[in-house]
C-alpha cells in the first residue's frame, strides 16, 4: 500500500474493526457507496414527486415494440406467450419482469386478447397469478381472467423449455415476450418461436444469453435496459427519476476506472508498484 | 394497510439482511439465521407444494374435459405420482437405487435430449441470421469463425495460431465488453432492488 | 425461383440432417485431433493437485442433466484426483437435479478408491435455499445443512470428518459444477468476497466467457469451460474419456456451422447484387 494511505488505514482500523465487516478490505468503500447511491435514489424520487425536472430516458426500441407485439397478436386472434424467465424471487430480472408482465397483462385485458404465462419457479407462480388477475380487475374485466393461462410447468430447466416450446406450437402463439433471467434454454425459446412465426421481444441481463436473443428475436433489450422496462412502459415520473441514478453510478465508476488506469500507467513508468486509487478503495 | 403492510415488511426484512452483511452484530445474525432464513426456506418449500398443486389442477382439468393432448396429461400425472410415491416410500428415498434408475432414465435423459436441440437450433439460427450486412456484422462474423475454430481440436490441427487468436479475441474484446455490461447490470440490479425495497416499484405486489 | 433465394430458404430439416451426420460421423470413425491447451483448465488442475492430503474439498453440483456431456468428465477426473491425493471430499448441490447426479457420478469413484463414508467422503445433500445456505454456513455449517443432517438424513456430528468442519472457512476450496444460476456467481459473492475461500468452476461452453472474466479478475482460481476444457483436463489426468471422444464431433459441428455461415452469406450477397434484398 502507498505509505500515507497505509497510515490512514492503520489509524481508522481500530474505529471500524468492532462493528463493520472488512469484506476483503472493501467494506468501507462498499458501505459508503451504498449510502450515497441510496441517498441519491431517494433524492431523485423526492424531486420527481415535488414536480421537479427529471432527465429524459432515450427511446428503447424493444420496449416500444411491446405494445405493437400485443396489438399484432390481438389482430391475428392468437395468444401471446409470456415467460418471466427461470430465476426466482431473489433475481432482480424476475422482479423487473413483474413490472413488464403487469403492463402486458393490462393491454391483453383491454384488447380482449389471450396471454399464456409459463412459470418455471414455484415461488414466482403466485405472484404472476396475482399480477395478471390484478390487471384484469384494473381494466374492469375480472371475469375474463383465466386461471389456467398462468401455469407452473416444472422446476426442471429443460423440462420447462420443452413445455414452453410445446405450448408455443400447440396454441399457435403470435407473440413471445421473454423478460427475466434466462440461461441455456433462451435459444430454444427464441428459435422455436421463430419457427412458429411469432414476433419476439426478449430482455435479460445474462451476458451469455443476450447474443442468442439478439440473433433470434425481433427485439432485444441489452444489459440493464431490463431494469428500466417497468418505469419506461408506465412512464411513471418517480421511477424514471431513479434511472438517472443508475447512470450516475456508471459515470462515477468510469471516473474511478480511468483514474485507476492512469495511476497504474504512471506507476509503471515511474517504477512505483502501488496504485493510489486501489489503495484508497481498500482502506478498510 | 393492504398496501402499506407488505411494503413495511419488505423494507424492514430487506434492511435487516443488508445490515447483517455490513455490520458485525450478533443480533442481526440471529435474526437473519434463526428467523428470516427459516421463513424463506419454509416459503420456498410451500411454493413447491403450491406449484405441484397448480400442475395437478391444470392437468386434471385437461383430463376431465378430454381436451386436446389429454393423454399427455395422464402421463405427466402418472410420472409425478410415481416418483413422489417412490421418493417417499422407498428406503433411502430419493437416494435409493430404484428412484435413481427412474430419474436417470426419464428426467436426465429427457433434459439432455432437449439440451441437445441447441446444437441444431444454433445451426439454423446461424444460417438464417448471421449476415454480413454491415462492417460491424462482418467483424462479428469473422471473430465468431476464429473463436469457433480456435476453441476446438480442428483449429489446433489447422494452425497453432488459431487458438492464440481465439484467446486474444476473448481476452481483449470479449472480456472487457462482458465487464462493461456486467457493471451496468450490477448497478441496474442494485437500483431495481432499492426501488423494490423502498416501495417505489411494487410489481411483486401486483401494482 | 433464383438460385440464391433457394439457397437462403433451404428447409431447416436439411440443415439439421447435415449437422447430425457431421456430428455423428467421428463417433464411428474418430479423427484423433489434438486437444487445445487452456490456461484456466490448467489452473484448475494445478490448484486441486497442489492441495495436500487432508484438505477439505467441496464439490457443489449446481447443474441439471444438460451438463452431463460437458461437466461429468471433469467431475469424474477431479474426484479421482482428490481421492488419489487423500483429500476429504464433500459433495453437495444447490440444484435438486445436481444432488442425484452428483451422487450417481461420485459414489462409484468413492467405492473404487475405498473411500469410507464419513471419514473421507460425505454427501451434504441438496440445499433448498441457496442464499440461506451460503449465508448461514459462513458461521454455522451444520445449521445450514438442513438442520445438521447429511443427504441420507444422518446427523453430521456423527461423522469424524465433520468434527473440524463447522463453518465455511474450514473448506480449502469450493468447486462448482454449474449449468446456470445459482452457480459460481453466488459462491463468489457469498464465500469468496466475505470469507476469501478459493473458488473453482466447471461450466458449460456458453458460460465460459463469463467465467473467464472471473478467472482473469482473480475471483475464480480456475475454470474448466465446456467440452474443450473437459477434454483438456482428461488429457492432463491421463484418463481419456467421453470428453476427448466428443471433441472430434464438436470440431465437425463447428466446421459445418461455419460452412452454413458462408453459404448463407453467399446467398445474401447474390440476392443483394440482384437487388432482391437491401
Amino acid at each position: 500500500m502507498t505509505p500515507f494511505i497505509q497510515n490512514i488505514a492503520d489509524s481508522i482500523k481500530p474505529f471500524f474493526s468492532g462493528w463493520l465487516y472488512s469484506n476483503g478490505n472493501l467494506g468501507l468503500t462498499c458501505t459508503v457507496f451504498l449510502i450515497i447511491y441510496v441517498a441519491a435514489l431517494l433524492l431523485m424520487v423526492k424531486q420527481a414527486r415535488a414536480g421537479g425536472t427529471i432527465p429524459k430516458v432515450r427511446r428503447i426500441a424493444g420496449l416500444d415494440a411491446v405494445d405493437e407485439v400485443v396489438g399484432r397478436a390481438t389482430e391475428m386472434g392468437r395468444p401471446v406467450l409470456y415467460s418471466p424467465g427461470i430465476g426466482d424471487l431473489t433475481s432482480a430480472d424476475t422482479l423487473a419482469s413483474f413490472n413488464v408482465l403487469g403492463h402486458v397483462a393490462k393491454l391483453i385485458a383491454k384488447y380482449d386478447a389471450r396471454m399464456i404465462v409459463c412459470n418455471r419457479t414455484p415461488s414466482v407462480q403466485p405472484i404472476t397469478e396475482s399480477v395478471v388477475r390484478a390487471a384484469y380487475f384494473e381494466v374492469g374485466k375480472p371475469d375474463a381472467y383465466r386461471e389456467e393461462d398462468v401455469r407452473f410447468l416444472t422446476n426442471d430447466q429443460f423440462g420447462y423449455a420443452a413445455g414452453v416450446v410445446g405450448i408455443m406450437n400447440r396454441e399457435g402463439v403470435a407473440a413471445l415476450v421473454l423478460v427475466g433471467l434466462f440461461y441455456a434454454e433462451s435459444l430454444i425459446f427464441a428459435e422455436a418461436g421463430n419457427q412458429a412465426g411469432a414476433i419476439q421481444v426478449a430482455a435479460t441481463s445474462s451476458t451469455s444469453q443476450t447474443p442468442f436473443f439478439i440473433v433470434a428475436c425481433d427485439y432485444c433489450l441489452i444489459g440493464e435496459e431490463i431494469y428500466v422496462a417497468g418505469a419506461y412502459l408506465g412512464q411513471d415520473r418517480v421511477r424514471l427519476a431513479t434511472i438517472v441514478v443508475q447512470d450516475w453510478g456508471k459515470q462515477f465508476t468510469l471516473i474511478v476506472i480511468v483514474l485507476g488506469v492512469l495511476a497504474a500507467t504512471i506507476g509503471s513508468f515511474t517504477g512505483v508498484k502501488t496504485n493510489v486509487i486501489i489503495d484508497l478503495l481498500k482502506l478498510y | 394497510m393492504r398496501r402499506t403492510l407488505p411494503m413495511i415488511i419488505t423494507l424492514v426484512t430487506g434492511l435487516i439482511v443488508i445490515f447483517n452483511d455490513i455490520f458485525i452484530s450478533p443480533a442481526f445474525n440471529t435474526l437473519v439465521q434463526t428467523y428470516l432464513i427459516r421463513s424463506q426456506t419454509l416459503s420456498i418449500a410451500t411454493a413447491y407444494a403450491l406449484g405441484g398443486m397448480s400442475l395437478m389442477r391444470v392437468h386434471g382439468h385437461r383430463i376431465a374435459r378430454k381436451r386436446d393432448g389429454w393423454m399427455n396429461s395422464v402421463v405427466l400425472i402418472a410420472g409425478f405420482a410415481l416418483l413422489m410415491v417412490l421418493g417417499v416410500t422407498l428406503p433411502g428415498g430419493h437416494n435409493s437405487v430404484t428412484y435413481n434408475w427412474f430419474y436417470q432414465n426419464t428426467a436426465v435423459a429427457g433434459g439432455a435430449t432437449v439440451f441437445s436441440l441447441l446444437c441444431f437450433y444454433i445451426g439454423s439460427a446461424a444460417y438464417r441470421a448471421f449476415r454480413a450486412r454491415s462492417l460491424e456484422a462482418t467483424a462479428l462474423l469473422l471473430s465468431a469463425c476464429f473463436v469457433m475454430l480456435g476453441g476446438t481440436s480442428i483449429g489446433s490441427a489447422i494452425s497453432p495460431a488459431l487458438p492464440q487468436i481465439k484467446v486474444w479475441i476473448m481476452s481483449y474484446f470479449n472480456t472487457p465488453v462482458i465487464r462493461a455490461v456486467s457493471l451496468g447490470v450490477s448497478l441496474g440490479a442494485f437500483a431495481q432492488g432499492a426501488r423494490n425495497l423502498f416501495g417505489i416499484e411494487r410489481g411483486y405486489m401486483a401494482e | 425461383m433464383p438460385w440464391y433465394k433457394r439457397l437462403m430458404g433451404i428447409d431447416r430439416r436439411i440443415l439439421y440432417i447435415i449437422l447430425a451426420i457431421g456430428i455423428s460421423f467421428p463417433m464411428f470413425s474418430p479423427m484423433g485431433l489434438p486437444i487445445p491447451a487452456d490456461v484456466a483448465t490448467q489452473a484448475t488442475w494445478d490448484f486441486i493437485s497442489n492441495l495436500p492430503a487432508g484438505s477439505n474439498v467441496l464439490y457443489s453440483f449446481d447443474l441439471s442433466a444438460s451438463g452431463l456431456t460437458e461437466l461429468k468428465p471433469t467431475a469424474l477426473v477431479l474426484a479421482r484426483r482428490s481421492f488419489e491425493l487423500g483429500h476429504n471430499v464433500f459433495i453437495m448441490a444447490l440444484w435438486a437435479e445436481g444432488n442425484n447426479l452428483g451422487a450417481i457420478w461420485i459414489d462409484p469413484i468413492a467405492a473404487e478408491y475405498n473411500a469410507v463414508y464419513g471419514v473421507n467422503y460425505i454427501k451434504l445433500g441438496f440445499m433448498v435455499n441457496p442464499q440461506a445456505f451460503l449465508e448461514q454456513s459462513r458461521t454455522d455449517l451444520y445449521g445450514a445443512c438442513s438442520g445438521g443432517i447429511d443427504a441420507n438424513g444422518d446427523p453430521l456430528s456423527s461423522f469424524p470428518m465433520m468434527k473440524n468442519v463447522t463453518k465455511a472457512k474450514d473448506f480449502d476450496v469450493v468447486m462448482s459444477y454449474n449449468t446456470g444460476d445459482p452457480g459460481p456467481t453466488i459462491w463468489i459473492q457469498q464465500w469468496y468476497a466475505t470469507e476469501n475461500i478459493p473458488q473453482l468452476s466447471s461450466c458449460t461452453a456458453v458460460s465460459t466467457p463469463t467465467m473467464e472474466n472471473y478467472f482473469q479478475a482473480g475471483l475464480l482460481k480456475g475454470n474448466v469451460g465446456g467440452l474443450a476444457g473437459a477434454a483438456y483436463i482428461e488429457k492432463l489426468s491421463g484418463q481419456l474419456g467421453t470428453a476427448t471422444g466428443g471433441m472430434d464431433s464438436q470440431s465437425m459441428g463447428h466446421v459445418i456451422i461455419i460452412l452454413f455461415l458462408i453459404l448463407g452469406n453467399i446467398g445474401y450477397f447474390a440476392a443483394r447484387k440482384a437487388g432482391a434484398v437491401k
